[in-house]
């Protein structure tokens, strides 16, 4: 299902990206997939959910509905091209599906967690807002932090990014739209 | 008796009223209380931008002190209490204060009001981290108890709230004994 372009060169991308370690991969599946994940967003089922940072709605890990399923499987079975992407070993994966409704955010904020172990993030986006919803990546300096980078939310598309305490990110309020992505971690 | 305030609108601004509220504080350690206060009692000071980002993001000015507000959560609570803060917000969209704001902000012991300011009810809530919500409604007051576990925080303020801006007049009390 997963049609990983060159690994170097996305691990070149990876090392050099700023304001920290990330990569963007577009083109990630091939249409006739792309089409069968994007539908089985619909049928999903899924729960809103909201704390201190964060207002959407999440599926159960691992989704339910086949080709959601299918897909987390597949990105679970590829920890090797991971490993190689972002010199990071890595073993296994988890992951739900989101999907921001308008309204729906999630603040700024590090995946870093103390003994549970993320070593790379990753979301898969399948359905994109008409206004919102970017991934957006924060510099952190002494003086403070400051938005650095925005990726859109495009369909058929993978962002990898690391886990540490200054990998500060958010996902823009969806203003129009919404936005269906998978989105989980990489364990060493 | 009538405390000397303006902030305080009746019959919240009487000493016998806030002595009759009082058993509901000592069980609650909070106390919600609306059209207790009148926006029209301050003048809107020169505010600055805050935002750091895994902390939050409003316009904020620090204000002298009130008498009339320590008068006021002296009343209600029973306790002796001392000025430590008192600080105007002002969100609008995309804007927000999380718990580590919170926390790198309060004081541990004591006892915090509440005053929203605001000319219309466009909000999200004040969360504690007690479970206490307080709805964002023009003319609420909320009292809190303060102490190390407890932890503020102001939801994030989505598009729905449009142009409207929410003020929220904060005054800290540490205790005095």
């Amino acid at each position: 299902m997963i049609r990983w372009p060159d690994p170097r060169a996305l691990a070149r991308q990876f090392r050099a990206a700023k304001p920290f370690r990330h990569v963007v991969i577009d083109g990630l599946l091939a249409r006739s997939d792309l089409l069968r994940v994007r539908e089985a967003f619909g049928r999903e089922p899924q729960a809103l959910v909201e704390d201190e940072i964060y207002l959407h709605l999440r599926s159960a890990d691992p989704p339910l509905t086949p080709p959601l399923r299918e897909l987390r499987q597949e990105l679970a079975a590829s920890c090797a091209v991971v490993s190689q992407i972002c010199a990071t070993a890595v073993s296994r994966a988890d992951g739900s599906a989101h999907s921001y409704l308008p309204c729906h955010y999630l603040l700024p904020h590090s995946d870093f967690r103390p003994g549970e172990g993320r070593a790379i993030a990753y979301a898969c986006y399948f359905g994109a807002p008409r206004r919102g919803g970017e991934l957006e990546l924060f510099a952190v300096t002494a003086r403070g932090t400051r938005p650095a980078k925005r990726i859109a939310a495009r369909p058929n598309r993978m962002v990898l990014f690391e886990v540490n305490q200054a990998a500060l990110h958010q996902v823009r309020e969806v203003l129009e739209g919404r936005r269906d992505s998978i989105a989980g971690w990489f364990y060493p | 008796m009538v405390l000397s305030v303006n902030l305080i609108r009746a019959p919240f601004d009487r000493v016998e009223v806030l002595a009759r509220l009082r058993p509901a504080f000592e069980e609650q350690r909070s106390l919600v209380l609306p059209s207790a206060c009148d926006a029209r009692a301050l003048r809107a000071p020169r505010l600055r931008e805050f935002y750091v980002a895994n902390r939050g993001r409003y316009e904020t000015a620090e204000l002298e002190p009130r008498e009339e507000l320590r008068a006021f959560a002296e009343a209600l609570t029973g306790l002796r209490l001392a000025h430590a803060w008192l600080r105007l917000f002002r969100f609008g969209h995309r804007d927000y204060s999380l718990y580590l704001d919170d926390a790198l902000t309060r004081i541990e012991r004591g006892v915090e009001l509440t005053l929203d300011l605001s000319r219309k009810s466009a909000g999200p809530p004040e969360i504690w981290s007690t479970g206490l919500t307080v709805p964002q409604v023009p003319g609420l007051l909320a009292l809190v108890e303060r102490a190390p576990a407890v932890y503020r925080c102001d939801r994030y303020f989505t598009a729905a709230v449009g142009r409207a801006k929410v003020l929220r007049l904060r005054a800290a009390f540490a205790l005095a004994d």
